[in-house]
């Protein structure tokens, strides 16, 4: 670049820093060409300023163009030197002759420029007269008058930049304040100054604001900023800051604030002096911050540490917290007591290594549930035997839960496990005992039924002879009597035993329902009818109101129901003396192939006592002992009756009112029969696997079964489980919890891991055990639901129609 | 009508054998045991129309009894009804499961025995 190009260029930085370029117009520069046309006489007068490409008019009088090309502009050869360039008759001169404002329309003939010279030379454009006719004489004084007011262009230019300039600086000034208060604004943080030459203070607004104040009812140079703060920190607050000034040193000091509306909030303010060039203090600069929210958070942390602390540290639990491996990194004190090992002992080993070698595996399988997604929400109770540091082993009972992040990641467990090794062996004793008792109620109930068979044989005789004797023509009138008793008496006998042998059966768990299709109204017209001799004989009604209903086919076991309504007739019948015994009867459907049957038996007797209905159903229990005398009857039926509607998936109630009559009501929920002679068959017909050790709840589930039209395979334990469900599709897995050898949640877990021909089938647990955590373990070892025992066929039903719901 | 019954238990044989009586068109024998039934259709010049065997009997029960008679093809067609005293439903399905004509429910009414017999074996 040649030294022309490079003044040129500075030139050109030095036009841009005026800002000036396409601008609109401004009286200070329009004055001047307005007094320069005038002055001399010229239509045209222009302020012209030259960048790179054009010159462009600042001002002009006389042109309608705002600019031209630089390539036709006379000014670009007035701006080549400092002196004023004067043209007297453009045509004569070679340089304009050919311009086209020469020869075109603009007719220019007459110019005069002076350049635009600014303080540090740079000739930026020119002020310039034209005029279309030749001009003889531009004399040394009229050049002289156009340089001055080409110097007055120049000052205009100054003075427009300067003052752009200031505007400028402002606006960001006000930019600046206005960004420091917001961000006070949010971090609750103002900041002051006390001038020492002034002895004045000035406070940021944020600094009012987190006083309570603001500028218009408050003046820190007024009134002493400790007025706003709580009596007990005002005398501190004056040391802090007297403290600052004495030792030159930066203070801190934290105190409460209490605001002219009551409010307290917590602030700490930090000082620091501010020295001139000298060294010499000239104020006292400073920031003040509300912590209100901030130290409330850490006190409630820290409130929240010491209680985990004190929790922790006096739990008779082991409390633990551990990583995705196992490894522990907090152990309560407690582990000492439990386990003998110290925290320390126990922090960097794995929680593994504490448990008896058997249950490792099985525990880490319960820890793989709970790493499913979901498995938060678990809280599961398991089970487990560690090992002492002495050697001795205990039962503990962990109490896991995942902690995860916002991303689902694992982060850790926290566990706090007890010692349950006491509990476990009263269960233990406790299982023995229940078997020891299932047992003795077997022995029982066979005891009751051979020796029920032993009577009969006597009792036959008994009754049959005295039978016979009714008849036997030769017998005075107190034999015969005696013969009557003897035969009223062995037939209650006969009752009685037939009764105790049912009762012991029942709740031996020893009778099975033969359900079959029947006829609603045909039952009950026919079982009614069975009383009507004994109600005609004490003139009393007998009424048989059948609510009608579309469903009227039902499937169940008819002589059991008819043994329970025969009881509760019998009993109506016995005891009411005037009014009578109606039987109600309404069908409603249910979801699913079931109704719900109810019925009713209301009788206008002498009704029972509150303090008897409760105990009404037990055995061998009448409303009144003299009633046995009475009325007869073993005290065994209500009992049996229960307990026979139980069996069937229903209840039995009673309401009554002493003197005014009883109601007993039943509700069974039975299958719904159609045409062909086959329970409906279920919508969605189940191919289910059953394991359970019982042979009697085996074949009653093989009969509930049937009757719901599912098809089925039983086995007896849970190895045989794992086999059937690994090599044949099953849609259902019932699987009995208790059984030798391989139980179900074992058998459960291995399926849940290889589930082989029957994955995805549900796997529901029998069990008697159904409380929460019963269930939670349950669910850990991936099962679903639950069919409580004893298992009945409405709770089959159910638990059938939940799974294969899921299922679908 | 002819009529073999046996039972183990002398009371209960004493008692049927009144009962049965009442009506004088039947022909009934009574055998104690298993052994003595057998021994008594020995000769083969009193065949019956209807068995009536007691269930439990010490040393041979009432269908084992049945099965050995029917080893002789002369018997097979005729029927045969058991007393008993059971009462369990699936004990009485299992006794007629035998191929039995009926069953009488210990105790049984002395004076309507007859009829009930005859309905077992219809002439």
């Amino acid at each position: 670049m040649n030294a022309a190009a490079k003044i040129e260029e500075a030139r050109l930085a030095a036009l841009l820093r005026y800002d000036v370029l396409d601008t609109p117009a401004e009286a200070a520069f329009d004055d001047i060409t307005d007094l320069a046309a005038q002055l001399f006489e010229v239509p045209i007068a222009v302020v012209t300023l030259l960048d790179e490409t054009r010159q462009w008019f600042k001002s002009c009088v006389g042109l309608d163009d705002s600019e031209t090309s630089r390539d036709v502009a006379f000014c670009d050869y007035t701006i080549r030197s400092d002196d004023v360039l004067v043209v007297p008759d453009a045509t004569q001169d070679s340089r304009f002759r050919d311009n086209p404002l020469v020869s075109g329309e603009m007719h220019i003939r007459f110019y005069a420029g002076a350049p635009l010279i600014t303080k540090e030379g740079y000739r930026l454009g020119a002020l310039c007269v034209i005029d279309t006719n030749p001009r003889d004489s531009f004399d040394a004084k009229a050049r002289k008058s156009l340089q001055k007011m080409a110097a007055m262009v120049v000052h205009a230019l100054d003075q427009r930049a300067e003052l752009m300039l200031r505007r400028r600086t402002a606006q960001e000034l006000a930019i600046k304040e206005h960004t420091l208060e917001l961000a006070e604004k949010m971090a609750k943080l103002g900041h002051w100054r006390f001038d020492f030459a002034t002895q004045r203070s000035m406070w940021s607004s944020e600094a009012y604001a987190i006083h309570g104040v603001t500028p218009s009812n408050y003046d820190p140079n007024v009134t002493m900023p400790g007025v706003l703060y709580a009596q007990e920190d005002r005398l501190r607050l004056a040391e802090a800051f007297n403290h600052g000034l004495a030792t030159k040193k930066p203070f801190e000091f934290e105190g409460e604030v209490v605001r002219p509306d009551g409010k307290r909030r917590r602030v700490i303010t930090r000082g620091a002096p501010e020295f001139d060039d000298k060294g010499e203090i000239v104020a006292l600069i400073g920031v003040i911050q509300d912590v209100t929210e901030a130290r409330a958070m850490t006190e409630a942390l820290q409130s929240s540490e010491e209680r985990y602390r004190l929790v922790a540290e006096n739990a008779n639990d082991l409390i633990l917290v551990y990583d995705v491996h196992g490894t522990i990194s907090f152990a309560a004190p407690s582990s000492l007591q439990i386990l003998g090992y110290t925290p320390e002992e126990m922090v960097g080993r794995t929680t593994q290594s504490f448990l008896h070698p058997d249950d490792v595996l099985p525990t880490l399988a319960h820890y793989q549930t709970l790493l499913k997604p979901g498995g938060e929400e678990l809280r599961p109770r398991i089970t487990m035997r560690a090992q002492r540091k002495d050697g001795r082993e205990i039962w503990l009972e962990a109490a896991p839960y995942v902690v995860r992040d916002e991303n689902g990641r694992v982060l850790r467990f926290h566990d706090s496990a007890r010692d349950v090794t006491v509990r476990k062996r009263y269960e233990d004793e406790l299982q023995v005992a229940r078997a020891q008792a299932e047992h003795l109620a077997g022995v029982k109930s066979d005891f009751l039924a051979n020796m029920s068979h032993e009577l009969r044989t006597p009792l036959t005789s008994i009754i049959g002879f005295a039978r016979l004797l009714e008849f036997a023509p030769e017998l005075s009138s107190s034999s015969k009597s005696a013969v009557d008793r003897i035969a009223a008496a062995s037939r209650a006998l006969n009752t009685l035993v037939n009764d105790v042998l049912d009762l012991a059966k029942l709740e031996g768990g020893k009778v099975e329902l033969d359900p079959q299709q029947f006829e609603v109204g045909p039952f009950l017209t026919e079982t009614v009818e069975l009383m009507r001799p004994q109600t005609a004989a004490k003139g009393l009604d007998l009424k048989l109101d059948i609510e009608t209903s579309e469903i009227g086919t039902l499937y169940g076991d008819t002589s059991r129901l008819r043994q329970v309504l025969l009881n509760l007739l019998s009993n109506a019948v016995k005891f009411t003396e005037t009014g009578g015994v109606t039987v109600w009867s309404r069908l409603r459907p249910m979801n699913g192939p079931f109704a719900c049957w109810e019925l009713e038996i209301e009788d206008t007797g002498i009704g029972i006592r509150p303090e008897e209905l409760a105990r009404l159903f037990d055995r061998f229990v009448q409303a009144d002992a003299s009633v046995t005398r009475r009325f007869g009857g073993t005290g065994l039926g209500l009992a049996i009756s229960r307990q026979l509607i139980e069996l069937m998936g229903g209840g039995i109630d009673v309401e009554s009112e002493a003197g005014r009559g009883s109601r007993f009501m039943i509700n069974v929920r039975l299958p719904v029969h159609v045409e062909d002679g086959q329970p409906t068959p279920v919508a969605n017909r189940l191919k289910i696997l059953v394991a359970e050790d019982g042979p009697a709840i085996r074949a009653a589930m093989a009969r509930m079964l049937e009757g719901m039209g599912h098809s089925f395979h039983m086995v007896a334990d849970g190895a045989a489980a794992i086999e059937a469900a690994r090599s044949e599709r099953y849609d259902v897995i019932l699987m009995d919890v208790a059984m030798p050898e391989v139980d179900g949640l074992t058998a459960a877990r291995e399926l849940h891991h290889i589930p082989g021909a029957s994955s995805g089938a549900p796997i529901v647990p029998i069990s008697s055990s159904i409380t929460a955590s019963d269930r939670a373990e349950y669910e850990l070892a991936g099962m679903t639901g639950l069919l409580p025992k004893p298992v009945t066929a409405m709770s089959l039903a159910d638990v059938l129609a939940s799974v294969s719901a899921d299922d679908a | 009508m002819r009529i073999l019954y046996v039972d183990d238990d002398a009371d209960l044989r004493e008692l049927v054998a009144i009962s049965l009586a009442r009506d004088p068109g039947l022909d009934v024998r009574i055998a104690d045991s298993g052994q003595a039934a057998m021994a008594l259709l020995e000769p083969g010049d009193w065949t019956p129309d209807l068995f009536l065997l007691d269930v439990m009997m010490p040393v041979m029960d009432g269908p084992t009894l049945i099965g050995k008679l029917r080893e002789n093809p002369a018997y097979v067609p005729i029927p045969f009804a058991f007393f008993t005293a059971r009462v369990m439903n699936e004990e009485r399905q299992a006794l007629l499961a035998t191929g039995a004509a009926g069953l009488i429910q210990k105790p049984f009414d002395p004076i309507a025995l007859a009829d009930q017999v005859r309905a077992l074996a219809p002439a």
